[in-house]
Formats: C-alpha cells, sequence, structure tokens
C-alpha cells in the first residue's frame, strides 16, 4: 500500500515537472513566434529612422562643405568687392544669425544699379561666386536700356559665414 | 529487451536445452550444459522460458460479434469467462492473436489456472529451475512449426505431434489458423479421429491420401520414428506426408527460446502478475523508475530550454529597443522617449525642422545662375530679338522680348527650349511702339 502511494506520488511528481517544462517551453516558443514579427517590425523602424537619419547626414554635409569655403572674417572682403567693382554703388545688406550648427551669419545683398554695363555686372557675378566665402546670385531682374549693352539691374545675392 | 533466451524441455531424459542469441535481427540456436541452467550459471540478461503443459493450460476461440478490436479486447473477459470450465478470476490468461473480419472478431485465448502455474513453477523449482517465461507448449510448438517448415502451397491442414514418454500433445489447425491443441496419453485411433474430424472436418481423410495437404510435424523426444506410429494410428497403409523436425528432441526447447527472444505472433507468458518472476519484476521497477526519471529530465529539460529561448528573444529585443531608442535620440538630437512608430513620428518632425535649418547650405551650393544668363541671352540674340525685361530666379523666369516679327519670336522660344526653359503658357505677344512684336515670356524648368 506505502510502495504504491509512493509511486502514485511519484508519478504525479514526474507528470507535473514534465507538464511544467512543457509549458514553459510552449509558451516560450509563442514568446518566440510573436517576438519574431517585434523583431521584424522593429529592424524596419530602425531603417526608417536610419532612412531620416541619412538625410541628415546629407545636408550637413552641405553645410560642412560651406564651412570649408568659408574664411575666417567675411565682412571687410564683402564691402571690398562692392566697393572694388561699383563704387557709387549702395547695396543693401541684410543680416540673419544662424545660431545652430556652430554659429552663422547669412547675408542677404540686394544691389541695385542704373544704367550699368551688362558686361561688367556678369563679370562682378562671376567674382562675387568665386569669393570666399562665396555670394551666390539668388536673384537677378534685368530692365535694358536703349542703346544696348546697359541695363538697370537688380541683383540678389547671399552669403553664408561662420560667426568665429 | 533480452539478447539472450534458454528454451528448456524436461519431459524427456535427458532434459533438453537449447540457448539463442539475437545477433543483428537473426538468432543463432547452440546447445546448453542443462547442469548449467540447474545450477543457475547463466549470463545476465538471459531469460529462461520453460513450457507450460498443454494438459493444464486451455487455448480456445472466442468470437466478439463486432469487428472492432478494441472492443472486442473489452468483451474477451466475459466471453472467455463463459468458455472456461472454472472461474476466470481465478486464472492467469491473455488473448494471443485476433483475427477481425466484417462479422466480428475472433480471438485465441490462453488460460490456466493460477494453482497450476504455482503447481507448475514448483514443480520446476524442485528441479532447480526458475524460468522467467512460462509460455504454452502448444502455442511454442504450433508458431515454431511454421517457422521451421514453412507451409508448402498445397498444404491444407497441419498437425504438429510432439511425442514424449508420457504422452502426445497435438497442434491442430490449417496455415493461417491454430485451431486446438490437447494432450493424449497415446495415439490411438480413435482419439486421432475425433480430434481430427472435431477441427477439420470430414476432409481430412481425403487430405490424408492427397499428397501434401494434411502434414503431420513430428518432433518431441520421441518423435523419431513417427511415421509408422501414425499410420498405424490412422489405419492407412499407404504413404502419409510427415516431417520430422531438425533435433526433434531439441524442438519444443528451441521454440520456447526463440519465442522468448524475438517479438513475434502469439507470445504468452502465464508467469505474471503475483507469480511473475521477481528479477522481470525488479527490471520492470527499474523500467519504470528510468521512465519517471526521463519524464522529470526532459521536463526540467524542456523548462531551461523554455526559459533560455524566452531570455534570448527578450534578450534581443532589449538590443533592438536599445539600438532604436539610442539612434532616434542621435538623430533627434535630444533623449527620445517615445517608442515605435510615434518615436518615428517625433523623429521625423525634428529631422523636417532640421532639414529646414539646413536648406539654406544646400541652397548655397547649388549651380549658379549666372550660368544661364549667357543661354539667355544667346537665344534672344540668335533670333534677333533684344531683352527688354529679364528677372531670373532660380526654378523661373520672367521675360519680356522684343523681335522682328513673331517667326523670329518662335526662334527665340525655341532657343530658350533648347536653354532648358519651357514656356509655361502662350506667350502674350503684341506689336511693338517701333516696328516688330513684344512678347510676355513666363518660363519654368530652369535648372539653377
Amino acid at each position: 500500500m506505502m510502495t504504491g502511494s509512493r509511486t502514485n506520488v511519484g508519478i504525479a511528481v514526474a507528470l507535473l515537472v514534465f507538464a511544467a517544462g512543457l509549458t514553459v517551453a510552449l509558451d516560450a516558443f509563442s514568446q518566440l513566434r510573436r517576438s519574431r514579427v517585434l523583431w521584424e517590425t522593429r529592424r524596419q523602424e530602425l531603417s526608417e529612422l536610419q532612412a531620416l537619419g541619412a538625410s541628415l547626414e546629407q545636408a550637413e554635409a552641405f553645410r560642412d562643405a560651406c564651412r570649408a569655403q568659408a574664411p575666417a572674417s567675411p565682412e571687410p572682403e564683402t564691402a571690398a568687392l562692392f566697393r572694388d567693382a561699383f563704387p557709387d554703388a549702395t547695396p543693401e545688406i541684410r543680416r540673419t544669425r544662424l545660431d545652430r550648427d556652430g554659429g552663422w551669419q547669412r547675408y542677404d545683398i540686394e544691389l541695385a544699379l542704373s544704367n550699368t554695363s551688362v558686361a561688367r555686372v556678369l563679370q562682378f557675378i562671376e567674382t562675387a561666386e568665386r569669393a570666399a566665402p562665396p555670394a551666390r546670385l539668388e536673384r537677378c531682374v534685368f530692365r535694358s536700356r536703349p542703346g544696348g549693352g546697359h541695363a538697370d539691374v537688380v541683383l540678389n545675392l547671399v552669403r553664408l559665414q561662420p560667426v568665429p | 529487451m533480452m539478447r539472450r533466451a534458454i528454451g528448456i524441455d524436461n519431459r524427456g531424459a535427458p532434459v533438453a536445452v537449447a540457448a539463442v542469441r539475437g545477433i543483428g535481427g537473426r538468432v543463432r540456436v547452440s546447445s546448453v550444459d542443462p547442469v548449467r541452467v540447474q545450477e543457475g550459471r547463466l549470463s545476465a540478461g538471459t531469460a529462461v522460458s520453460v513450457g507450460m503443459p498443454a494438459r493444464t493450460a486451455v487455448t480456445t476461440w472466442i468470437q466478439a460479434p463486432f469487428p472492432s478490436r478494441r472492443k472486442a479486447r473489452r468483451v474477451a473477459p466475459a466471453l472467455l469467462d463463459m468458455e472456461l470450465p472454472f472461474p476466470l478470476e481465478n486464472c492467469i490468461w491473455s488473448v494471443v492473436a485476433e483475427q477481425s473480419d466484417a462479422t466480428g472478431c475472433a480471438m485465441l485465448a490462453v488460460a490456466a489456472r493460477r494453482e497450476d502455474v504455482q503447481k507448475r513453477l514448483d514443480e520446476l523449482a524442485a528441479a532447480g529451475l526458475d524460468p522467467h517465461v512460462l509460455d504454452h507448449e502448444g502455442l511454442a510448438l504450433w508458431s515454431r512449426s511454421l517457422d521451421e517448415f514453412p507451409p508448402p502451397p498445397q498444404e491444407r491442414f497441419r498437425v504438429v505431434v510432439y511425442r514424449h514418454p508420457e504422452g502426445v500433445v497435438m497442434a491442430i489447425g490449417s496455415p493461417g489458423k491454430l485451431r486446438g491443441v490437447y494432450t493424449v496419453a497415446g495415439v490411438s485411433r480413435a482419439q486421432m479421429e475425433r480430434l481430427l474430424v472435431a477441427h477439420l472436418g470430414s476432409e481430412w481423410r481425403t487430405a490424408l491420401t492427397t499428397p501434401g495437404e494434411l502434414l503431420f510435424f513430428c518432433c518431441g523426444p520421441s518423435g523419431a520414428g513417427a511415421d509408422a506410429c501414425l499410420r498405424e494410428a490412422l489405419g492407412v497403409t499407404a504413404a502419409i506426408t510427415v516431417h520430422t523436425a531438425d533435433a526433434p528432441d531439441h524442438f519444443l526447447a528451441r521454440a520456447l527460446a526463440v519465442r522468448a527472444l524475438l517479438p513475434g505472433p502469439w507470445h504468452c507468458n502465464l508467469r505474471r502478475g503475483e507469480l511473475a518472476h521477481p528479477d522481470w519484476v525488479a527490471r520492470d521497477r527499474r523500467g519504470f523508475r528510468l521512465s519517471l526519471a526521463v519524464l522529470v529530465v526532459s521536463g526540467l529539460l524542456l523548462g531551461g530550454l523554455g526559459l533560455s529561448v524566452g531570455r534570448e528573444a527578450q534578450r534581443r529585443l532589449d538590443n533592438q529597443n536599445r539600438a532604436f531608442r539610442a539612434e532616434a535620440s542621435r538623430i533627434a538630437g535630444y533623449p527620445v522617449l517615445a517608442r515605435g512608430r510615434d518615436a518615428i513620428n517625433e523623429v521625423s518632425l525634428a529631422v523636417d525642422t532640421r532639414l529646414a535649418e539646413l536648406r539654406v547650405f544646400e541652397q548655397q551650393l547649388q549651380p549658379s545662375l549666372l550660368h544661364l544668363l549667357p543661354r539667355v541671352m544667346e537665344a534672344v540674340l540668335h533670333g534677333e530679338g533684344a531683352i527688354e525685361r529679364l528677372d531670373l530666379a532660380p526654378g523661373r523666369a520672367q521675360l519680356t522680348v522684343r523681335a522682328p516679327d513673331r517667326e523670329a519670336l518662335e526662334q527665340i522660344g525655341t532657343g530658350l527650349e533648347a536653354a532648358g526653359l519651357r514656356p509655361v503658357q502662350a506667350p502674350d505677344v503684341r506689336p511693338a511702339s517701333g516696328g516688330g512684336v513684344i512678347a510676355d515670356l513666363s518660363l519654368m524648368g530652369v535648372s539653377p
């Protein structure tokens, strides 16, 4: 009787242990199945993030390229640029601070020239775009004067300069 | 699983002993010194099998009225109880064969009274034998005779005749079915006729004189010379088909040993329950404990495997979450606490803001409008026109041009298109005061 009872207890314990182990294993594999879906979702989300990061890095690469073109002190050179080409002209310069990315100064320059040689204007723009930092022609308006070769010109230029 | 078995036939003198060893699914039979067996000098794991005399053990076919073997097995005790001349609860019994067809299920049952089994065991113990298997000798004779001498195609009936000093055991049937096992004191004509008619019908007499149809398979300690004895008993002078087993005195011992060793039909061990051999009880107990241990270890292994798989899955997910959060924070430029899609939306917003801030740098590096100016001027001059007004900005241009005529204006338009400037709409053309025409052109596609 005692032996039978011990045997039954043994069977019960073994079955319990096996059932518990099986339950844990089944639960784990069910979790694994769910996890696989989550892993794939996380992988896709990470890819999306990396795509966003790549677009940002590309934009930052442009900024770094601009920094490479810029000397330390632009102000006298900008003034000199206009003074040498058009001594009588008074450019209107608007400054905007771009505080992020290490601090930048943006110069929006508007230059109105009356009855000016078109060839001279083109030469000036070329010179301005080769300067360091380069000035970029944002907009130009030509109104021809009779006689040819001359025009009233309005130039809009933009320069970016890191703040020292 | 036993790898070696010994069969003992103690009907004759000397005692016949056959040892069988299983090698790669085949058996090798050898003889053993009976003294070694009686002294218990046997290698470990050897099963000893002895026959239960047919006179103390009943074989009978019982018929269940349904073809399902499972259901038939359930009613077998009741059916057998009705067949037996003694109460079933005093018996050790088992169903050793089943044959089912559409009409029902026939079961070959073996039963022996418990006291007869005990008496047989006591006899054997007195002779120094303690067998593990107590097999029914009739079944052993029948199944072994079919193995050692497979029925030829013309054989319709078979009678296995086992002659020993105290009498004859006969197993009667057709190759597909054992019909009955009997023990008789001697082979007399009246008895033979009665048994053969009972089991084979009147056909046996025709089959007896037709060569090969009724086979007498002779064996046993007194098996040699059975041919003449049978002819005399059956009252025939013509030849009858008789086959005598090889080493007939060891045939039963061989049959018992092979049956104890190999799985096969009609297995029978009447030493079971409380009469089971102590070694086998201990072996079964050990097997049972081993099964429990295997069950526990399997459970523990499964549990361990489950836990480690679960942890590994969670660890990988945590790593992905960490990498995701770090990447999100790096791109956004501040710690991002949101997760999943929310985090992507938050980072996307931050990136859009940053891209707007950084766009100015990209624009600064775009190709200059300066390269476009000469091309516009050249297109106008090529059409013999003159620029009245030009407003040029990235992506668009407004041009007022004076031309000698409409043809020249069209030529200017073609030149502008070649320069990459496409008119947005049809030009507004009007006559010029000094002759010719003036056109206002809205252009797009100015690729800076």
